[in-house]
């Protein structure tokens, strides 16, 4: 992962859950403008790790997380850093749609409201119209706008989420398995909308599906037991491996 | 991570079966391509009818495997979308079996040619071919054991071979020009010698690819440095020949 700027940095990553460890030292540059795939089997660390890069762990019980994470250069891990705002330039979207019981509109302009993103109305109509365009959502919801979020399918639900992310400017996506919930064919709108989106965000997944990461991964990383076992270009990984552990899972040779 | 170092068994066992059969099929219709060819050249040896026949009917078994690994093939992408070690077996077998294939062609065609060969006053010409087929058939041979035995450097030592056959393909051509030159009723026949001395090069060329391929299979990186190439009969004028 040399060849371009990270976007951001880990550095010998510990994290623990009360006295049970569930990373060790993990050492891992997320590389800007790129999708960034994690994969390994059940119980690994894929999402403890995702979420130590938006300080989501910081308001799970037990969970004590030690080592370096830089976002741009600087720590995300500092007294001075208001979590909010790291969420708001970090954002996540997780494996099960879960929009907010209210409107399409409110679900897009919740961020932007709290972030204070928008001066007027029209400014925030502005940024809802936007985020549901970017998030390739707005044809299918434009004459429904004031329905209930939950009235989607879930295909239409996850971009409503991925919208409610990027309304707020994010500069890195993570998503927990978005797609784990979707058809084929949603599946598919949601890996195009990335590879959109990643000219404009760092983009971080969680996947279990090895498919998945070669599609949309330009890089991926292999964890397993806690560790990181190997990272690289996602065409080498799934081409040529260099580790037996990464071989054996990605050709599903795994006990 | 190479592929000698994978010695476990796929959770859905029938996946590992189906890429067993897919080797075995290559390996298989590796040991007919080889006996085809074998075939050919004691053709051209004795001029021998009989094992020319026989070398060209072999070419629809040919065809025939390769269509079967082409199927067993598409099958894997479908149902397993392989990875890695898998994905590099897989593609090799698809390559192995077209190369093998078009050696099967040439072997046929040796095998036509020889049967319009009537003059014998070609004969002595003809035991350089036959040094020359020897040697692309040891090569296929050996190229096939490093397949089954997944052993890249038996396919690199094969690789490496092909040179000498380039080089014994510039004496045959050299040696065919100047006979055609001497004895202006003998072109017909001189003719097919050159096409066969070029199948026989070609199937040289095929023959690496496959060592190529199986060096990826193996190892997961490609062979690079670039292989010596010895056929000089591109550039051969005739004033050369002569002057030889
Ligand atoms: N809130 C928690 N409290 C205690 N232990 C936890 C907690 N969350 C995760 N763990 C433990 O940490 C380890 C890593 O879990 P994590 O959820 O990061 O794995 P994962 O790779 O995301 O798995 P999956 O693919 O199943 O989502 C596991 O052993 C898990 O039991
Ligand atoms: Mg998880």
């Amino acid at each position: 992962m040399e060849d371009s700027i990270p976007k951001m940095r880990v550095e010998n990553l510990d994290v623990s859950y009360f006295d049970k460890q569930a990373l060790f030292s993990i050492n891992l540059d997320i590389t800007k403008n790129n999708i960034t795939a994690l994969i390994g089997p059940s119980g690994c660390g894929k999402s403890t790790f995702l979420r130590c890069l938006n300080r989501m762990n910081d308001v799970i019980d037990g969970c004590v997380v030690k080592g370096k994470v830089e976002l741009d250069g600087s720590t995300i891990y500092d007294q001075r850093i208001d979590p909010v705002t790291l969420r708001a330039k970090v954002g996540i979207v997780f494996q099960k749609p879960n929009p907010f019981p209210k409107s399409i509109y409110d679900n897009v302009a919740y961020g932007p409201r709290i972030h204070g993103l928008a001066n007027t109305n029209s400014e925030l109509d502005d940024i809802v119209e936007k985020s549901l365009i970017r998030a390739g959502l707005w044809d299918e919801v434009k004459d429904r706008i004031s329905d209930s979020g939950t009235s989607l399918s879930g295909g239409q639900q996850q971009r409503l989420c991925i919208a409610r992310a990027i309304a707020v400017n994010p500069q890195v996506l993570l998503m927990d398995e978005p797609c784990s919930a979707l058809d084929p064919i949603a599946t598919a709108r949601i890996e195009e909308l990335m590879d959109e989106l990643r000219n404009r965000y760092t983009i971080v997944i969680v996947t279990h599906s090895m498919q998945q990461a070669a599609r949309v991964a330009q890089y991926t990383a292999f964890f397993h037991m806690g560790y990181l076992v190997e990272k690289g270009a996602t065409e080498k990984m799934f081409t040529t491996p260099d580790d037996k552990r990464t071989q054996d899972y990605i050709t599903g040779r795994f006990g | 991570m190479s592929l000698e170092d994978n010695n476990q068994e796929h959770i859905v066992r029938s996946y590992s079966e189906e890429l067993n059969l897919l080797t075995s099929t290559v390996v298989r219709m590796g040991g007919i391509t080889e006996s085809q060819l074998n075939l050919s050249i004691k053709a051209i040896e004795n001029l021998d009818v009989s094992k020319a026949d026989l070398a060209i009917k072999s070419d629809l078994e040919l065809d025939n495997f390769e269509k079967e690994i082409e199927g067993l093939v598409t099958r894997l992408f479908v149902l397993r979308q392989p990875m890695a070690v898998d994905l590099r077996n897989v593609m090799a077998a698809l390559k192995i079996s077209s190369d093998l294939e078009r050696i099967g062609d040439y072997a046929k065609n040796i095998a036509i040619r020889s049967k319009s060969i009537t003059d014998d006053k070609v004969l002595p010409i003809m035991e350089g071919l036959v040094s020359m087929g020897t040697l692309a058939s040891e090569c296929l041979r050996n190229v096939l054991d490093g397949y089954q035995a997944l052993d890249s450097e038996a396919a690199l030592e094969a690789w490496r071979k092909d040179e000498e056959i380039d080089k014994l393909y510039t004496n045959v051509f050299v040696e065919v020009v100047n006979f055609m030159e001497k004895n202006s009723g003998s072109v017909n026949s001189g003719t097919h010698l050159a096409f066969i001395g070029k199948n026989i090069e070609r199937i040289g060329d095929l023959t690496t690819n496959i060592a190529e391929e199986i060096y990826f299979m193996v190892r997961g990186e490609r062979l690079t440095d670039d292989r010596p190439k010895a056929d000089k009969t591109a550039t051969i004028t005739s004033n050369e020949v002569i002057n030889d």
